[in-house]
């Protein structure tokens, strides 16, 4: 046991850096934190806000402990389901896992530690669902100190269920499926099924948007109903524990405790069993060692040209870098894919958006300048959801060093780098514009200037994105996920670009439809454009020149 | 040639790295620059090879200012890290494909260099492998490569035998002989004293950021005589 709290202890050190305050940087990762607490703020209210709202509407049919019961089946489903993600990489595909193979530990120290990582990480998305819901409900309700007691108590131990079964199944899977083990093909194909999820709720939702209130609260409440009881069975300590609180019963309380025991006492001895067997050769790389033919050596080793030479090597890395293609690429397949789903799913539907939709007249040129400047929205928003040019040096992690030691300029590398992010939002802007084409028949006149007005925003947005890479690349990582999706830079380009949409939108009522004021708004995004690239080249050359690592 | 003149560096405003370094490597020299861990080596490469800015002092490579002609100077030289870690996900030929199109080498040409090295490295069979299946000694030698396709005239390598095998080492240690041969310079950074010695045709000794000795074998251990080479180096660097 206390092996496992030195390795615990370990863990918990490298992973979340003491924090020193007399440090500049960490002073600034600090208000970075804070400035983006203060951000999600708004939406953190609104849920408790909204919980009150949903707690006076159930107070009078005495179906108040739903709360609770969603509270705790969604946090479970929820933990489950980033465990899945999770738990491969914190348990099979860290770079710690060969070292620890190699010390004296047994693997349910490893394991548990491990574990004890994860319910780490878990807190904080456990913190701040649960809060706003949490005040919410004791704002009306008004519980007993009995409450808080054992509230307290599940909520520190909520996780363990959930992570320890999504842990079960992954540990059973790389024991036993042999090709999970490439850490490449597991990040595609459960990649791949997290995206088509994601599809099919959109496909499930759209079909479901037009239930009432009542008939929802009938549904869930329904004992019969599919979604809450395939959740009650799959955690089968969650409706203990919302018994519990709801009902202040401290038997169900200790049953709750006694079932969460009983299954990390399980997930433990079947780690003890399995865990080696998966874990050992996981991070070993198929080769063919095959020699190259001389057609396709000549092919390969011909001149490109340096800056498609530079270009082609950046979409290489991308592509073949699975969390690279899931979360740069992905996206711009994605967001056209759900919102044509649930387009054709609501299609019959007595849904309002649809009628809307339905009345205006497509083909009418009157609609210039709305169609104009819902391109320009396409194009931001679509460079903007690629996350390719915000991260482009942030990927380069401490590899950096190769920009400053090759004979290409600053200007012409980052030309390449912000080519690789353009032509991804190009295609994910016609994968928009193609279909709204053809779904609303829009005369090819208006799709054009539509087309035009994303390009310019899409510019404008590429460029940004780098500026923001070139001031706070986030270079130090370990491993590929966190420079994609643990860097905030994203958010710095997503919050100008959500501005400028909505910006937009507020304007388009008070600007004349007339040919006239299209020509402008093109004229002046040009101008912008042409402003911002020329800052970004001359930035780029004095903040890659200044930058040591 | 590399004339370093007078360069500092130090980090966050503390750690003094690199202090007045003065060096000048003619043409057809071998040079083994060797220190304790931690002396300043891979510091004073890196502000060699444009990585790092020096704090003062300037550093020029054929002649050419590293600070001044940046793009003119990094054609002068091919750098191997000490960590060659690279583009990983790249396969061995396209990583030499891409530096040949950065250095603007002749299909003709990169096709021969490639071919050659590959077979000197016993590497043919493995350039349609991506690096990431490569072991470390691999993953060198196909950073080695990439500098020899595009035939630098100054060689500037942090320990390039690292993790070598024997063949490859030694065919490492011949190129690095022919290539001083024919005028041109090689600058090595190594812990192996054997190496240096039977190689090197001046040594570099930095210690805590200053150079203590700079020239030939034979004179310094004529100022110490009767020590080896590795007595000298324990001497004077625990004498520091």
């Amino acid at each position: 046991m206390s092996k496992y709290f030195v390795l615990f202890k370990t863990m918990l050190r490298n992973t979340f850096n003491v924090i020193d305050t007399k440090d500049k940087k960490n002073v600034k990762r600090i208000l970075f934190v804070v400035f983006i607490g203060v951000a999600t703020l708004p939406s953190i209210v609104s849920l408790g806000f909204l919980t009150r709202e949903a707690l006076f509407m159930l107070l009078p049919i005495q179906q108040e402990g739903l709360v609770i019961s969603l509270l705790f089946l969604a946090l479970s489903t929820m933990i489950f389901f980033m465990a899945i993600f999770l738990v491969p990489a914190v348990y099979y595909f860290s770079k710690d896992s060969e070292t620890l193979l190699a010390l004296p530990l047994t693997p349910e120290t490893i394991v548990l530690s491990k574990f004890s990582l994860s319910m780490v990480y878990e807190f904080l998305t456990i913190f701040v669902i649960s809060t706003p819901i949490i005040i919410g409900y004791i704002s009306i309700m008004n519980p007993n100190i009995l409450f808080y007691l054992m509230l307290v108590i599940i909520l520190l131990t909520v996780a363990i269920v959930p992570l320890a079964f999504a842990g079960l199944i992954i540990m059973v899977i790389m024991a036993f499926v042999p090709f999970f083990k490439n850490r490449d093909f597991f990040n595609y194909a459960s990649g791949f099924l997290a995206l088509t999820f994601a599809i099919g709720i959109n496909y499930v939702m759209g079909g479901t948007a037009t239930l009432d209130q009542n008939s929802l609260i009938q549904l869930l409440n329904n004992g019969n109903n599919s979604l809450l009881g395939i959740m009650r069975i799959a955690f089968p300590n969650v409706p203990f524990a919302i018994s519990a609180l709801v009902n202040s019963n401290i038997l169900d309380f200790v049953i709750y405790l006694a079932i969460t025991l009983f299954v990390l006492v399980g997930f433990v001895f079947v780690s003890k069993l399995v865990y080696f067997k998966g874990v050992i050769g996981v991070n070993e790389t198929s080769a063919s060692r095959r020699n190259l033919n001389l057609k396709a050596y000549n092919k390969i080793t011909s001149s490109k040209g340096v800056i498609f030479s530079y270009f082609i090597k950046e979409m290489k890395l991308m592509i073949r870098t699975p969390v690279y293609l899931l979360n740069n690429i992905s996206t711009v397949i994605l967001i056209p894919a759900i919102l044509l789903v649930t387009f054709i799913s609501g299609v019959g539907a007595d849904d309002e958006v649809l009628m809307l939709i339905n009345s205006i007249d497509w083909s009418s040129g009157s609609i210039l300048i709305i169609i104009t400047f819902a391109g320009f929205v396409v194009g931001i928003m679509m460079s903007t959801m690629n996350l390719i040019t915000v991260t482009s040096l942030s990927r380069e992690g401490t590899n950096i060093y190769f920009m400053k030691l090759i004979p290409m300029s600053y200007v012409k590398q980052i030309q390449a780098k912000i080519l690789s992010g353009v032509v991804v939002s190009i295609f994910g802007i016609l994968f928009m514009l193609i279909p709204a084409w053809i779904f609303f028949k829009i005369q090819f006149h208006l799709i054009f200037f539509a087309f035009i007005a994303s390009i310019l925003g899409m510019i404008f947005i590429n460029y940004l994105g780098m500026i923001v890479d070139l001031i706070h690349p986030k270079l130090v990582w370990e491993q590929e996920t966190a420079a994609v999706k643990n860097n905030l830079n994203s958010v710095f380009t997503m919050l100008p670009a959500f501005g400028l949409s909505f910006g937009i939108f507020f304007l388009v009522q008070f600007i004349p439809n007339t040919i006239g004021s299209v020509l402008i708004f093109l004229v002046l995004l040009l101008v912008i454009d042409v402003w911002i690239v020329q800052f970004t080249h001359k930035l780029s050359i004095r903040k890659l020149h200044d930058l040591e690592v | 040639m590399i004339e370093i003149k007078n360069i500092s560096k130090t980090y966050s405003g503390k750690v003094k790295a690199v202090n007045q370094l003065n060096m000048t490597v003619e043409d057809g020299e071998i040079i083994g620059f060797i220190g304790p861990n931690g002396a300043g080596k891979t510091t004073t490469l890196k502000m060699m090879t444009g990585i790092l800015n020096p704090d003062e002092g300037e550093i020029l490579l054929n002649g050419i200012n590293i600070q001044h002609d940046p793009i003119e100077a990094k054609r002068q030289f091919g750098f191997v890290p000490d960590n060659p870690d690279v583009f990983l996900r790249l396969k061995g030929i396209e990583y030499l494909n891409f530096m040949a199109d950065i250095y603007d080498v002749s299909d003709e040409l990169r096709r021969q260099r490639i071919a050659h090295t590959a077979d000197v490295f016993q590497m043919t069979n493995a350039l349609n492998d991506t690096i990431l299946s490569y072991s470390h000694g691999m993953r060198q030698k196909i950073v080695m490569m990439g500098v020899l396709v595009h035939s630098p005239n100054i060689w500037i390598l942090d320990e390039p035998l690292t993790g070598l095998d024997p063949q490859s080492a030694y065919a490492l240690k011949e190129m690095m002989r022919d290539h001083v041969r024919s005028n041109k310079t090689v600058f090595f950074s190594t812990h192996v004293l054997e190496v240096a010695e039977k190689l090197c045709s001046k040594v570099a000794i930095i210690n805590k950021g200053e150079l203590f000795y700079f020239g030939t074998l034979e004179s310094l251990k004529s100022q110490y005589p009767g020590l080896s080479l590795e007595d000298i180096f324990l001497k004077v660097t625990q004498h520091e």
